[in-house]
C-alpha cells in the first residue's frame, strides 16, 4: 500500500486515476456507504467462519472493523482489492484478540496496517490458516481422520490405511472428499 | 471417484506411496491436472496452519511425500498462474 491518500485532495477530478474511487472532499463521508454496500457481506461471511459461526461476535467484528475503517479514511486506500486486504486483515486481528481476550484480561490492540502487497499476502496465509483449521474441526470425523492420520501424522495413505483399519482406496476418497470441502471452505475466504 | 482420479488429493498433500505413478497418469489426464492445482491452495493453507501451530503436526512439519517435479509444476503453470491472479 504505497503512499495511501497520495491525490491531494484540492485536485478533485485532475488525473485520479490511480484510485478506483475518486478520493474527493468527502472522503470520509463516501466511504461508509462504500464499505458497507461493497465490502459489509463479504466481510460478515468471511468473519463468521473465524468465530465460530457466532453471529453477534461476528457483527461486532464487522462493526469494529468498519470504524476502524473510518478512523483512517483519510489514508485508507480505496483500490478494492488493496481495501478488502486491509478489512480483512484488522477483522482477522480482531478476531484473534477476541480469542486471546476470552482467557485473558481486555488489552490495547495494536493495530497494524499492511504496508505492501506482501504483509496483505501473509495476512491472507493466516487468515486461510485460521480458516483451515476452523474448517477441518467441522469435518465429519471420519473425514478429519485421514487427513490427521495422512499429512498430520507425517503417514502415507498405505499406512495411514493400516492405522484407521480401513482399505487405502477408501483413504484415497475420504481424502479427496474432505479436500474438497476444505477447499470449499477456503474458497469462501480466499481474496485473491 | 474411481480409480486413479482418487489420487488427485492424497497427491496434492504428498501421502501417496508412489507419487511417480500418479504423475505418469497425470500426464495424460487434464481433469486431474486441475484437480491438484485446485488443491494447492488446500495444501498452503494446511502447511501454514502447521507452521503457526493451529494444527498438530508430528515431529514438526508434515513428513511430505516427493514433492511435484518440474515437468509436472510446467504442466500445472498455466493453471496454478490463473489461480494466483484470481
Amino acid at each position: 500500500m504505497e503512499a495511501p491518500g497520495r491525490e491531494s485532495r484540492g485536485q478533485v477530478g485532475s488525473g485520479s486515476s490511480a484510485t478506483a474511487v475518486d478520493p474527493g472532499p468527502d472522503r470520509r463521508e463516501d466511504l461508509v456507504p462504500l464499505l458497507y454496500k461493497d465490502f459489509r457481506a463479504t466481510l460478515f461471511s468471511q468473519v463468521l467462519a473465524l468465530t465460530n459461526h457466532d453471529r453477534q461476535w461476528t457483527e461486532d467484528v464487522v462493526q469494529e472493523t468498519m470504524i476502524r475503517a473510518w478512523q483512517h479514511s483519510d489514508t485508507l486506500e480505496r483500490e478494492p482489492g488493496m481495501l478488502r486486504g486491509w478489512l480483512l486483515t484488522v477483522a482477522r486481528r480482531i478476531v484473534i484478540d477476541g480469542w486471546r481476550n476470552r482467557r485473558v484480561r481486555p488489552q490495547e490492540v495494536a493495530l497494524d496496517i499492511p504496508e505492501n502487497a506482501e504483509s496483505a499476502d501473509r495476512a491472507d496465509s493466516s487468515l486461510a490458516a485460521l480458516t483451515i483449521t476452523r474448517a477441518l474441526s467441522e469435518l465429519d470425523a471420519k473425514y478429519q481422520s485421514v487427513i490427521y492420520e495422512t499429512y498430520l501424522a507425517g503417514n502415507t495413505v498405505r499406512q495411514a490405511a493400516e492405522i484407521l483399519g480401513i482399505p487405502e482406496g477408501t483413504v484415497k476418497s475420504r481424502l479427496y472428499t474432505a479436500m474438497r470441502q476444505l477447499r470449499k471452505a477456503l474458497g469462501e475466504v480466499t481474496v485473491r | 471417484m474411481r480409480g486413479r482420479h482418487a489420487d488427485a488429493a492424497a497427491y496434492g498433500l504428498g501421502v501417496l506411496d508412489d507419487p511417480a505413478e500418479f504423475e505418469t497418469h497425470l500426464r495424460g489426464c487434464a481433469r486431474c491436472r486441475d484437480r491438484v492445482a485446485g488443491f494447492i491452495p488446500v495444501t498452503g493453507a494446511l502447511a501454514e496452519a502447521v507452521r503457526l501451530s493451529y494444527l498438530p503436526a508430528e515431529g514438526g512439519a508434515p513428513r511430505r511425500g516427493k514433492p511435484p517435479g518440474p515437468l509436472l509444476l510446467l504442466a500445472l503453470g498455466v493453471t496454478v498462474t490463473a489461480l494466483c491472479a484470481t
